[in-house]
């Protein structure tokens, strides 16, 4: 604004509210003068910064006690280590000794009575071994046989029922007309 | 509060001092509490967020390179937890799981005087239909920190990382459509 007498205009009032500095020295300095364009500027600088007072009057914010929850987030650290859990909850701790030694009984326990078994029956005569040996073999003879005659009362073999090599593979083959 | 004095009670807190970490949340907790409250509405989320924000910011304050930029930097850490909360809040009432905030005036229960709530919300109604129910998100934002809560023009620009002169040409166009549409500025 050139000319000092003249007024502001609305928009150099919004300027002059957010910032006087950006105002040019002769538009400041009107605005310094004029009692006119000083009261608009200074209505709409109360208006405005009055929104930010009432808001604060309005609401009492609570104190919060902020730190207590970090105190609580260390202490809730100190929980994550599994071995110091154990420690701080005894009935647990207690449980798992317990468990730990009655596996450990259980184990010496088995172990011990393989070892008197082996102890208690010895070593074979050489005799004995042959016998069994024997007996054995003859055992695995005897399932053999029931393997390659097994239910033989009840199979005859007659040429008849033998289906022919050709007719066989013709019966599970497809033939080229036939598809799945 | 001095600048000085502010910075130095910063650099103590990022040293691990629980005496400066609980000198800032006594200087800033009514401030980031309106400012989350005023946006979000509600006196228990804006509880949990407040506090939400001072823990963010106290674990990583030692990130915080320049101990003068303490009061933009946990002022934008609070406006992001406003973004997350509307975030969630989407999200949940994609879900048909949220309750419709907007309509509810939660009361803390601690609170002696319900009335200064009410008052309260009354406020933020006011401040949404005459003032910012015209804005862009932005110009939204930069109004709300300036005559809201009552930030500098240097300070706003620091919190939303633009210009200066960024922020006066929203506040310039914010004023003149609050005019233009007859808010309460005439």
């Amino acid at each position: 604004m050139k000319n000092n007498d003249a007024h502001l205009t609305e928009d150099q009032i919004i300027v002059s509210v957010i910032d006087k500095n950006d105002l040019d020295t002769s538009t400041y300095q009107h605005l310094q003068d004029c009692s006119l364009c000083k009261k608009q500027n200074l209505e709409l600088e109360l208006r405005l910064n009055g929104l930010s007072k009432k808001a604060e009057n309005l609401i009492k914010p609570p104190q919060l006690n902020i730190m207590s929850v970090f105190s609580e987030k260390k202490k809730c650290n100190t929980y994550k280590k599994p071995f110091i859990r154990l420690l701080l909850r005894p009935a647990l701790s207690f449980a798992v000794i317990v468990l730990c030694a009655l596996s450990i009984f259980y184990l010496l326990g088995s172990r011990q009575s393989i070892m008197q078994d082996s102890l208690t029956t010895g070593p074979l005569s050489t005799e004995t071994l042959l016998t069994e040996i024997d007996s054995d073999l003859k055992f695995a003879e005897t399932m053999d046989n029931l393997e390659d005659y097994a239910l033989s009362g009840f199979i005859t073999s007659s040429d008849d029922q033998n289906y022919n090599l050709d007719e066989f593979i013709e019966f599970v083959t497809l033939t080229s007309n036939e598809t799945i | 509060m001095n600048v000085n004095i502010t910075t130095l009670i910063v650099k103590k807190a990022q040293a691990g001092e629980k005496k400066a970490m609980e000198q800032i949340i006594t200087n800033y907790n009514d401030q980031i509490f309106r400012l989350v409250f005023y946006r979000i509405n509600s006196w228990t989320d804006a509880q949990d967020l407040t506090q939400e924000a001072f823990i963010k910011a106290f674990k990583n304050i030692k990130k915080l390179k320049e101990a003068e930029k303490f009061k933009p930097w946990v002022y934008s850490i609070a406006l992001n937890l406003v973004k997350d909360f509307y975030r969630k809040k989407k999200f949940l009432s994609f879900l048909g799981q949220a309750n419709d905030l907007e309509n509810i005036i939660e009361y803390d229960p601690y609170s002696e005087n319900k009335s200064d709530l009410i008052k309260a919300k009354e406020f933020e109604e006011e401040i949404k239909n005459k003032y910012i129910k015209f804005l862009s998100k932005n110009e939204k934002q930069i109004f709300m920190l300036k005559y809201i809560d009552d930030l500098t023009i240097h300070e706003i620009s620091q919190t939303l990382n633009k210009s200066e002169s960024t922020v006066k040409t929203h506040l310039y166009r914010s004023i003149k459509k609050i005019k233009r549409h007859g808010g309460q500025i005439k």
